[in-house]
C-alpha cells in the first residue's frame, strides 16, 4: 500500500505555518488528504509508533517528532523500540 | 582537457555541527581531523570549481514529480537555517554556465538529468561545505540524487552517471580543475526504532570494496539487501558510487574512520580517491 499520501501530510508539516494549521484543528486540516482512517487517525493524535507502522518515511517522521517537540532522536527510537527514554547525558 | 584534482567521500550528518558536544570527545576530534585533512587536500588540488553530490532528506518535495537526478541550474543556492545542524541560512554559490553545459552534454548522450531553478540545499551539502570551504568561495555544481525516499535509481546508474561527470570534465578546456566531492553516510537508521545503530561490519566490507575497487561487488548490491544489513540512511551510499564512478580505477583510502558515534546516529567516515599524479 502506499505511503504517499501519509508522507505528503507529514512534509507539509515541516512547514511552521502549516503545522500551526495542524495543532489548531487537526481534523480540519486532515480533511484535504486522501488518507484511510487508521492515518488519520495516527496523525491526528501525532501517534508517532503507529506512524512507524504504518510506514511514515524515517526523516519525515523524525522531523516531525522533532517539530512536535523530541529534540532527541533517542526519545524517537525509546518511543518506537518500546523502551524507556534514555537521558540525554551523551554516550 | 581539465582533469579531476581531487575526489573524495565524507559524511554529513547534521549532528555533527548540530550536537558536537554530545559526541566522545576522542570521536569528534578524528572527524575534525578528518574535515581538515580533506579541506587540506582540496585547497592543494586548487580547483576551479566543484561537483557536489549528494541528496537532500525531503527538503524539497518529492511530489509531483520526484527525479533520480537532479542538477542545480542557477547561480546560488539558498539552505534554509536548519536548527538539527545548528547552521544559519547558507547562499552557496554555483556556476550556471557550467551546469548548463553539463545539461547539454549529458542529454545529448542519453542521460535524461533534471533540473532546478530553485533547489533547495541542506545538511547534505551545507555540514561538508562548512568544513570544507567554509568562505563558501568555491563554485559548486550541485547534484542531488534520490536517496531519502524509495523508489531510487539503480547504483549502478549512479556509476554510470559518475562516468557521464568525468566525461564532462575532460572534454572541457585543458587549465581546468575539478574537485568532486560526495557526501553521506554508511549504515545509519534514520526515524525508526533502529536510529542509533550502525553495522560495523557492513560498512568495513564496503570500505574495502572502494580500496580494492571491486566496483562489480558494490553495484550488485539490491536495495532491499542494502536497506536490511545497513539501514534506510545507507542508500546513500549512492553518493560514494557516483564519485567512485568519475574516478574509475583510483583506489579509495579510509582518512578517518570511526565505527559508531551513537550522539550523531552513525559512524565517521572520510575517504578520499588517490589519483594518479600529473
Amino acid at each position: 500500500m502506499s505511503t504517499f499520501e501519509l508522507d505528503k501530510v507529514l512534509y507539509h508539516l515541516r512547514h511552521p505555518e502549516q503545522l500551526a494549521r495542524f495543532q489548531h484543528d487537526p481534523a480540519g486540516f486532515l480533511a484535504a488528504y486522501d488518507l484511510t482512517p487508521e492515518e488519520a487517525r495516527a496523525l491526528a493524535e501525532a501517534d508517532l509508533v503507529a506512524l512507524d507502522r504504518l510506514g511514515a518515511n524515517g526523516y519525515l517522521l523524525l522531523a516531525f517528532a522533532h517539530r512536535i517537540g523530541l529534540h532527541d532522536y533517542r526519545q524517537l527510537t525509546a518511543l518506537l523500540a518500546g523502551a524507556a527514554a534514555p537521558t540525554p547525558a551523551g554516550d | 582537457m581539465a582533469r579531476i584534482v581531487a575526489a573524495m567521500a565524507m559524511v554529513h550528518g547534521p549532528r555533527i555541527t548540530g550536537a558536537p558536544d554530545r559526541a566522545d570527545p576522542a570521536a569528534a576530534q578524528r572527524t575534525w581531523d578528518g574535515f581538515a585533512a580533506l579541506r587540506r587536500e582540496l585547497e592543494a588540488a586548487s580547483p576551479d570549481w566543484a561537483l557536489v553530490i549528494t541528496n537532500e532528506h525531503l527538503t524539497n518535495p518529492f511530489f509531483p514529480y520526484a527525479a533520480p537526478f537532479t542538477l542545480g541550474l542557477a547561480p546560488r543556492f539558498r539552505a534554509p537555517a536548519e536548527p538539527a545542524a545548528a547552521l544559519p541560512e547558507m547562499l552557496v554559490p554555483s556556476d550556471e554556465a557550467i551546469s548548463a553545459q553539463l545539461l547539454d552534454m549529458a542529454w545529448a548522450a542519453g542521460f535524461d538529468l533534471a533540473y532546478s531553478h530553485d533547489l533547495l540545499l541542506d545538511h547534505g551539502t551545507t555540514v561538508p561545505l562548512h568544513f570544507l570551504t567554509p568562505h563558501l568561495d568555491l563554485p559548486i555544481v550541485h547534484i542531488h540524487q534520490l536517496v531519502s525516499r524509495g523508489p531510487r535509481p539503480r547504483l549502478r546508474r549512479c556509476y554510470e552517471l559518475g562516468g557521464l561527470l568525468r566525461q564532462f570534465i575532460e572534454a572541457r578546456p585543458a587549465a581546468e580543475r575539478v574537485a568532486v566531492i560526495g557526501t553521506g553516510g554508511l549504515s545509519h537508521w534514520v526515524g525508526n526504532a533502529k536510529m542509533g545503530q550502525v553495522n560495523a561490519a557492513w560498512d568495513q566490507h564496503v570500505l574495502r570494496l572502494f580500496a580494492e575497487r571491486r566496483d562489480d561487488e558494490l553495484l550488485a548490491m539490491t536495495d532491499a539487501a542494502l536497506e536490511a544489513e545497513a539501514g534506510n540512511g545507507a542508500h546513500e551510499l549512492r553518493n560514494w558510487i557516483t564519485v567512485a564512478g568519475t574516478v574509475p580505477g583510483a583506489p579509495g583510502e579510509v582518512v578517518n574512520y570511526v565505527e559508531h558515534v551513537p550522539a550523531w546516529a552513525q559512524q565517521s567516515v572520510h575517504l578520499r580517491f588517490r589519483l594518479e599524479a600529473g
